[in-house]
């Protein structure tokens, strides 16, 4: 695979991981305050936490696809940027998912 | 508890145990500089970590979904520790949903760029902060996981 295309296919892939990360924290925290959704996933998925897994991969993998066709510039140095976005993103999230339930816990 | 989620608790633990040591292996290596014999261990074991993560993600999920929901979760809410499945197993299951995706970056980019990381710096610096980042969120969700189990008190 030449340097291009592999710098498009991990580029891609990046932008469907990051946007799955950002769709489990979203998702994560608007069924906790919209019981409804919660109930969609259960009574869709068995439980809650099956219906996150299973739509998270669906995000991955359609934001992944759409990204590689996208007419996007891809070059080693936007993925390095890109990689580092990723990692902002999940420690972000660790810490908006914990202090929301924190927050659930001690003042809700 | 029956022997089939006693076993499923048990890989649980040891096979996302295994994708952290794994995953510290890599953090460990890319520091260094690299030639083939290393780039070899990091696709290897990146390959294993993540393969670690995903047993994790189905032998705990399907023990919290069937066991820990219904038998474990009401005994630890009604005990002297509530908090641990309120903020820790709440925090712990949604933030292990991260790790699979994370891992799975880390081995693509291993495979793809493992020969221009040290014409990269800037693609080998990310890499170890993911791998940093793996890391944490691994060790953090190990110490909830526990923490709740200490919680559980009759």
């Amino acid at each position: 695979m030449d340097t291009l295309k592999k710098t498009k296919l991990i580029n891609s892939i990046i932008i469907g991981a990051t946007t799955a990360v950002l769709f489990i924290i979203a998702i994560t925290i608007t069924a906790d305050l919209y019981l409804p959704l919660k109930d969609w996933m259960k009574n869709n998925f068995y439980h809650h936490w099956v219906g996150k897994g299973i739509l998270s991969i669906v995000v991955l993998v359609i934001v992944s696809i759409l990204a590689r066709f996208l007419p996007i510039s891809s070059n080693q140095e936007k993925t390095g940027k890109i990689l580092m976005l990723l990692s902002g993103v999940l420690i972000f999230g660790f810490f908006a998912i914990f202090g929301f339930y924190i927050f659930e816990v001690l003042w809700k | 508890m029956s022997l089939l989620f006693k076993f499923l608790l048990i890989s649980h633990v040891f096979s996302g145990m295994l994708g952290i040591i794994l995953f510290s292996a890599v953090l460990f290596v890319l520091i260094k500089k690299l030639d083939s014999k290393r780039i070899k261990f990091l696709r290897l074991t990146s390959l294993w970590g993540l393969i670690g993560f995903l047993l994790s993600w189905i032998t705990g999920g399907y023990y919290y979904v069937y066991y820990y929901g219904a038998l474990v979760k009401p005994i630890i809410k009604a005990g002297p520790y509530p908090w641990a499945h309120s903020i820790l197993m709440e925090v712990k299951e949604h933030v292990f949903l991260f790790l699979p995706f994370a891992a799975l970056i880390m081995v693509l980019v291993v495979y793809l760029f493992g020969e221009d990381f040290e014409n990269q710096p800037k693609i080998k610096n990310a890499g170890i902060w993911l791998a940093t980042t793996i890391v944490f969120i691994g060790t953090a969700i190990t110490l909830m996981g526990m923490a709740i189990s200490g919680a559980v008190v009759k």
